[in-house]
């Protein structure tokens, strides 16, 4: 095994990582508020994915140029989406959030597939073939663009939570609901916010992961059961632990694909999740849990 | 208690009475309504399995499928390779099957709540993986066959009685862990883990018996479908839709109760069949939505809903 | 929580209890009384098909390929004075509904001949049932060869099976000069790829090629570009992936991203629109294998592109769509043989069916084989998709070595 593909391997996983750290952030966020296992992370980020190729096949806007209309449309679907299914179970006994999140991703999906079919699409733009080669790496021009937009979109929020008042309320809410009330803060409002914030990052995350890979509606599951491997490997509850997990597991997957044969790849990324369950369930930075 | 009382020990007799129907119907009603009610036991009998763990125990395990799969798996390989007899195989598989959980069971349970969730439903997906990819001897993606002639040589009846079995032995299982005191740990476990302990109880214990004998009967139904159905594969076999639509039959019913997770099934299993010819592309939504109205509405399932909505009247 | 079991009965509950039956009652008379009622001399086929889920795509190709040939057949008056009437029902791509709906179509609905279910996860249960009820079964859907050695009597299938795949292949490249040495090989991981993959390998390794590498991956797979830098690495001659379209889109694609520039690239179904459409030059010389293509010359081929384009307003016809409308053109010709209508008659006139269909000469073996069955090899040369082999339906030449990418 080559020094060059290994480099390749590990450039390659850091990039793809920085995406899927973006999508691991959007849903700790939601879990460290309000308790909640979101399983309609993954078809959100499937409908947003789609929405940016609706608007490049219909319209011909860029991708990364109608990044921001993908945002306001999902800021009102993260509203109307926490006033009408989050809120009634945020105390409610774990099981009913799953069920309820994955009703609603069932519905997302069949959306998807009486809008747009059960086709495998990707997203085609006029630089996708290019890509930029340095010595003897080469990385596709859009892949390199997303993991550049998500870079920045994942400080900007870190920024957000540590610098902000508004982050700080966030993490306060996380840490302990009832003494962040006593201190004045409005938890629910603060929750709906947060939900807001959530669906804003996947409403980035989505368009660039179509822009990696392909979106077909299926393919939320996989996404969901993935950015929850993330968050637990990072730590469940951690902002910072969810991009790192998400690196590390876009490492991971990228160096599986090469040691072996390539069928195995999801299972090594389970795997890791699994071992390292049992051996620091708390993952690997300790957040505000 | 009750005072409006019909008949005393009516329960016995009812059951008595749905038995005897259930044993002679598939000699007046069409080939194709016994292979629905072969198929409608299955599913019944995956989602009292699972509401051992997940309704009596409050564990919610989103890995149902895997040893739904590895029963089928493990019954196949040993009826093929080493030519066991038909009942012995799925009996090994069912056991197969628990002998797996148990090795997974300790570290897994431990995690509680939402990682015990997200981790068997990566399980899941990782038995997946490694069938896919195992071509020796279970042929991977291919997909495994069973011979058709072992298929052939059982009659109709002989695989409906065979489910039914299976089916009825995990009910009655379910029902004699809620009346016992095994049962009463499981639940106070359910209601508050730390309460529970303070009681001293064992809770990893106890959770780690739910578990065994919640996946042996997956395990179980999971040889009779290999059989039955002649041929297997990962996609369909260890799917987490599968494990989730357990979940959803369980809770539909109402997990924790004995009934709650047949009920559930039926109606599941009844609005797919009936919405595929009205709404084809539309069951994932029609799906979708009871499962938000009843979390809504009635979490504890319709027959839990049913008994506080009886209770609240008197 | 109570769990308290009262041990009699209470008039509500009683009531209850009535209720529920009563709905299971009215539901199973419901299924009775909605089921479509026999008409005298009409001859009902069926097949449960992916209308929804994972295959839907390929399932809508067979339902407008069948309805399409059934139309033709009984516009034209039907066969023995009777029109067909095609039943076909959603299995949702599960081989569990699809069981449950060919117990339906054969014990309900009473259907003389099936046109099969696919893919091969379907068509494995549905056929066992369809044998057990003495049903003839004429699949155009799977190519896997285990379904020929289960030794059943109203098995046909007129897909080619993945034996007939490898031969061009093999042929094409032993007449290339200078003659590829080494292959590295690719496929997805279902049972078709798997098939496929084991008797490529078998076949080259016997006929001196190396293969010097062969790897799975998941269909849907999103990122190849590991899995090819590893080929790159090795340098073949020959590269062949055995998959489906969009995973080959974006094999090529990420291969040249990296730079990978075999002499042979070789994907299996790389002749559609799609995608030549979405690489554009990229797909320059790519070669493929369809069963079928729409300039094949066969008769009323032609017509039938012709029609089938107008009817569903597309821009290509798809093979399985070819097939689909293939089995009906065998089985109406099974069934004029046979002069009756009745499953058993219609099974051994399969036996003696030899018609040239719109996707060439039809004939079954004793295993239900279609032995004409075979498999055409194209090349896309500016932007079009020609036929490069056989020697005999080829319509151009083949361009070997394979010019590098360029964007």
């Amino acid at each position: 095994m080559s020094i060059e593909i290994i480099v390749n391997a590990l450039f390659l996983g850091i990039i793809t990582g920085m995406v899927y750290a973006l999508s691991a952030l959007g849903l700790t966020l939601i879990y460290g508020v309000m308790r909640l296992i979101n399983l309609t992370h993954g078809q959100m980020l499937m409908l947003s994915g789609f929405l940016s190729y609706t608007l490049l096949t219909l319209f011909n806007i860029d991708p990364i140029i109608s990044l921001p209309l993908v945002v306001i449309f999902f800021i009102l679907l993260g509203f109307l989406f926490h006033n009408s299914l989050i809120k009634p179970i945020i105390k409610a006994p774990l099981i009913e959030s799953l069920l309820i999140t994955y009703a609603f991703g069932m519905i997302l999906e069949n959306l998807a597939i009486i809008i747009w079919g059960v086709d495998y699409r990707s997203i085609v733009t006029s630089y996708s073939a290019y890509s930029i080669k340095i010595s003897t790496f080469s990385i596709s021009l859009s892949r390199l663009l997303a993991s550049i937009i998500a870079l920045s979109v994942s400080i900007l929020i870190y920024f957000l939570l540590v610098k902000t008042k508004f982050g700080k309320a966030i993490r306060a809410c996380a840490q302990d609901p009832i003494a962040s009330e006593l201190m004045g803060i409005n938890y629910h409002k603060v929750a709906m916010l947060t939900t807001i914030l959530s669906t804003s990052i996947i409403a980035i995350a989505g368009p660039l992961l179509a822009m990696i890979f392909l979106i077909y509606p299926a393919v939320g599951g996989m996404y969901t059961l993935k950015a929850y491997c993330m968050v637990v490997l990072g730590g469940v509850g951690s902002a910072l632990g969810a991009l790192i997990g998400g690196l590390l597991f876009g490492i991971s997957e990228s160096f599986a694909a090469v040691l072996l044969p390539s069928g195995f790849k999801d299972a090594v990324a389970y795997g890791l999740l699994v071992l390292l369950l049992l051996i620091k369930p708390t993952g690997l930075i300790k957040g505000y849990k | 208690m009750n005072s409006k009382i019909v008949f005393k020990n009516i329960d016995k007799i009812f059951i008595t009475v749905v038995l005897l129907l259930l044993l002679l119907l598939p000699f007046f009603i069409s080939s194709y309504y016994v292979h629905f009610l072969i198929i409608l036991f299955i599913y019944m009998c995956l989602a009292e399995s699972w509401n051992i763990i997940g309704g009596f125990c409050g564990q919610v395990s989103f890995g149902h499928a895997a040893f739904f799969g590895i029963g089928a798996y493990a019954a196949s390989l040993l009826h093929v390779y080493l030519n066991f007899p038909v009942i012995f195989a799925i009996i090994l598989g069912g056991l197969a099957s628990s002998f797996l959980a148990l090795i997974i069971a300790y570290p897994f349970l431990k995690l509680k709540g939402p990682a015990f969730a997200i981790g068997t439903l990566g399980f899941t997906e990782f038995m997946k993986i490694i069938i896919l990819n195992e071509e020796k001897w279970t042929h991977g993606a291919a997909g495994f066959e069973n011979p058709v002639t072992t298929y052939l040589s059982i009659p109709k009846y002989g695989w409906y009685l065979g489910a039914l079995i299976i089916l009825l032995i995990t009910i009655f299982v379910s029902y004699k862990i809620s009346k016992s005191k095994f049962g009463l740990a499981l639940f106070s476990i359910k209601e508050d883990l730390e309460a529970a302990e303070a009681l001293g109880i064992n809770s990893i214990k106890y959770m780690i018996l739910a578990f065994t004998i919640s996946t042996f009967f997956a395990g179980l139904i999971g040889g009779i479908y290999a059989f039955y159905m002649t041929y297997i594969e990962p996609y369909s076999i260890f799917s987490s839709a599968l494990s989730i639509g357990c979940v959803t039959m369980s809770v539909l019913g109402g997990s924790g109760t004995v009934i709650g997770p047949l009920l559930g099934a039926l109606i599941i299993q009844l609005l797919n069949e009936f919405f595929k010819s009205f709404l084809a592309q539309t069951y994932l939504t029609i799906n979708g939505v009871i499962l938000i109205l009843v979390v809504l509405t009635m979490p504890e399932g319709i027959i839990s809903g049913i008994r506080k909505f009886i209770k609240s009247k008197y | 929580m109570k769990i308290k079991y009262s041990k009699a009965l209470t008039k509500i509950q009683a009531a209850i209890i009535i209720i529920v039956i009563v709905i299971a009652l009215l539901s199973i008379g419901m299924y009775y009384f909605l089921r479509p009622p026999a008409v005298a001399k009409e001859i009902v086929i069926g097949s449960p098909l992916a209308l929804t889920g994972k295959f839907a795509k390929d399932g809508k190709f067979y339902k407008d390929g069948w309805e399409l040939a059934v139309e033709e057949i009984n516009e034209k008056g039907g066969i023995l004075g009777a029109k067909i009437k095609l039943i076909v029902e959603d299995d949702r791509s599960d081989p569990a509904y699809s069981a449950t709906v060919m117990e339906k179509l054969i014990n309900e609905y009473k259907i003389v001949a099936t046109l099969g279910a696919f893919p091969t996860a379907c068509t494995e249960p549905t056929s066992a049932i369809a044998e057990k009820y003495k049903i003839p079964y004429v699949g155009s859907g799977s190519a896997t060869w285990s379904l020929y050695e289960r030794g059943f009597k109203y098995y046909f299938q007129i897909f080619p099976p993945t034996p007939r795949y490898i031969p061009p292949i093999i042929s094409l490249y032993k007449s290339l000069s200078p003659k590829p040495e080494s292959i590295a090989i690719t496929y997805e991981l279902t049972a078709w790829g798997e098939e496929l993959k084991n008797t490529l390998l078998e076949e080259a390794t016997k006929e001196g090629f190396k293969v010097i590498f062969c790897e799975g991956y998941t269909a849907g797979t999103a990122d190849f570009t590991p899995l090819l830098l590893k080929i790159k690495a090795l340098n073949p001659d020959a590269y062949v992936d055995i998959g489906h379209t969009t995973d080959e889109i974006l094999l090529c694609r990420q291969s040249a991203e990296i730079g990978f520039n075999p002499k042979i690239w070789h994907g299996m179904l790389t002749a559609t629109i799609d995608f030549s459409q979405s690489l554009g030059n990229l797909a320059e010389n790519i070669l493929g294998t369809p069963a079928w293509h729409e300039t094949a010359k066969f008769p009323g081929n032609e017509e039938f592109v012709k029609k089938y384009k107008e009817k569903y307003k597309v821009e290509q016809v798809d093979y399985h769509a070819a097939l689909a409308y293939a089995s009906v053109q065998v089985l109406t010709e099974a069934i004029k043989i046979a002069g009756e209508i009745d499953p058993e008659k219609i099974r051994d006139a399969l036996t003696k069916v030899d018609i040239m269909t719109i996707v060439g000469r039809v004939k079954f073996d004793e295993k239900g084989c279609n032995i004409y069955s075979q498999l055409l090899i194209t090349q896309i040369q500016n932007g079009k998709i020609v036929v490069v082999w056989p020697k005999e339906a080829a319509a151009a030449n083949i361009i070997y070595p394979k010019p590098p990418f360029k964007s």
